[in-house]
């Protein structure tokens, strides 16, 4: 519980950079392992500054990230919202994980979600061919301890000018 | 829309928290169904992707900037070697294009003769990709170019060696353009040597299309060249779209499971084509607009 606000700029420069992670380009065998960096912010903000997010911005965020990436309208949003959701309500437990164990539910949230993107896309005709979709939340596993670190840095940087 | 409400403020908060995810879930599945049956989410879609699109330019001009450097820094005598490289691939193409360009006219002068309606020529603008990955789950690249250039939904785009897939979504300044390798994607194609006409499908591999409607006795052969049929008046006729290359047909089936190498190159494309088929396009500024051999002198 945060005495002083967050920096909306901090968060709002978060969710820019996490976009841009989102489309960059990667060499072709790669693309599969690209974490949910979107998903990945949200969850830190929701875990750290829950006065940052509700669903209502996860729900713009995420169609923001459908007009990005040119998926159907309300795909990202829905996937967003889901995960908000289920870190509200875990947050008080996942704030004091340490941070390995962290990572895991992270990992489990993640290809959670995997799991009903795929499902949806699949449903709107998309061929799934394997079981390729799900490389992305281990990746991410490792990922989050890093990122959750950085992020850290910076807010209180933020928050000490 | 509901600032500063959270769910674990109270442990009352609980249940309107799933309520609020109940609603925001079903607006959510209602926008992906519209999305899906509707044009009209798909044109104010497209629209709306100019927002983004600042964005995607943005990842995309590192890239474009390291690719630059170097070729400024690029070794000079392997920049000559390609200079000669290229020109001798140029004069090759060119004596090619003027034994076609007889060839299209004495094809005309038969047609004539023979009455059937005069085919025009194709038109083409070259448009740049950005070197952005959106979703993994489908086969999509985005243009430059959107409707001020007159680029339209459905527009074939192709490469210099075959068709790559057609304009799904439009904005102003950019455009979406789905792949023939995505899943969701087919072209009605026919075999060059037989005049088999069938439909190519895509299968979420992008070095790989099928036909899936062969019959087990159908003369086809690894090899054998595909090139679109023009039927479903989208894509031209007669630009290739790939090669055979096996053949695999399961005892009992009905139909034979032939896949297909796109001869475009899907992947590694910077450059495309766009085409307006049998069409002027509306008269663009830039100097990229070129006529193909077809009716250029």
């Amino acid at each position: 519980m945060s005495r002083r606000r967050d920096s909306t700029g901090l968060v709002i420069i978060s969710f820019l950079v996490a976009m841009a992670l989102t489309v960059m380009p990667v060499p072709d065998g790669l693309t599969w392992l690209r974490p949910y960096w979107v998903g990945l912010t949200v969850i830190y903000w929701t875990i750290e500054s829950p006065s940052m997010l509700n669903l209502g911005r996860a729900f713009a965020i995420g169609l923001v990230l459908d007009l990005l990436t040119g998926t159907m309208a309300g795909l990202h949003a829905l996937s967003l919202v889901v995960i908000v959701y289920i870190v509200q309500r875990f947050r008080l437990r996942m704030r004091f994980f340490p941070l390995w164990q962290q990572a895991l539910a992270v990992g489990a949230i993640l290809l959670n979600d995997r799991v009903i993107y795929a499902w949806i896309q699949s449903l709107s005709g998309a061929g799934i061919s394997g079981s390729e979709f799900l490389w992305a939340p281990p990746v991410a596993i490792l990922v989050w301890p890093w990122m959750f670190l950085l992020l850290d840095r910076l807010r209180q940087r933020y928050r000490a000018r | 829309m509901d600032n500063g409400h959270n769910a674990d403020t109270s442990p009352n908060g609980a249940p309107s928290g799933a309520l609020r995810l109940a609603l925001y879930a079903a607006l959510s599945v209602v926008l992906m169904v519209t999305d899906h049956h509707s044009r009209y989410l798909r044109e104010i879609r497209g629209h709306l992707s100019a927002i983004t699109y600042p964005m995607l330019q943005l990842v995309h001009w590192p890239g474009n900037a390291g690719r630059w450097l170097s070729g400024q820094f690029a070794d000079r005598s392997e920049r000559d070697q390609r200079v000669t490289e290229l020109e001798q691939r140029w004069l090759i193409s060119q004596s090619r294009i003027t034994r076609v360009a007889a060839l299209e006219q004495e094809n005309q002068r038969l047609r004539n003769l023979l009455g059937s309606s005069a085919r025009l020529g194709d038109k083409v603008v070259v448009a740049e990709l950005l070197d952005v990955d959106l979703d993994p789950f489908t086969h999509t690249m985005v243009l430059n170019r959107g409707s001020t250039d007159g680029v339209f939904t459905g527009q074939p785009v192709a490469d210099a060696r075959g068709i790559m897939g057609q304009i799904e979504l439009i904005s102003t300044i950019s455009a979406n353009a789905v792949l023939i390798s995505d899943p969701n994607h087919a072209i009605p194609v026919t075999l060059n040597r037989t005049g088999m006409r069938t439909i190519a499908y895509g299968t979420g591999q992008i070095d790989r299309l099928e036909l899936r409607d062969v019959a087990v006795s159908a003369d086809v052969q690894p090899g054998d060249l595909i090139v679109t049929s023009g039927l479903g008046n989208r894509f031209p006729v007669g630009f290739p779209v790939g090669t055979v290359d096996a053949i695999e047909s399961l005892p009992g089936a009905p139909f034979l499971n032939v896949s297909i190498t796109p001869l475009a190159e899907l992947d590694r494309a910077r450059q495309v084509l766009l085409v307006w088929p049998g069409a002027e396009p509306p008269s663009h500024p830039d100097e990229s607009q070129i006529a193909d051999g077809a009716s250029s002198p």
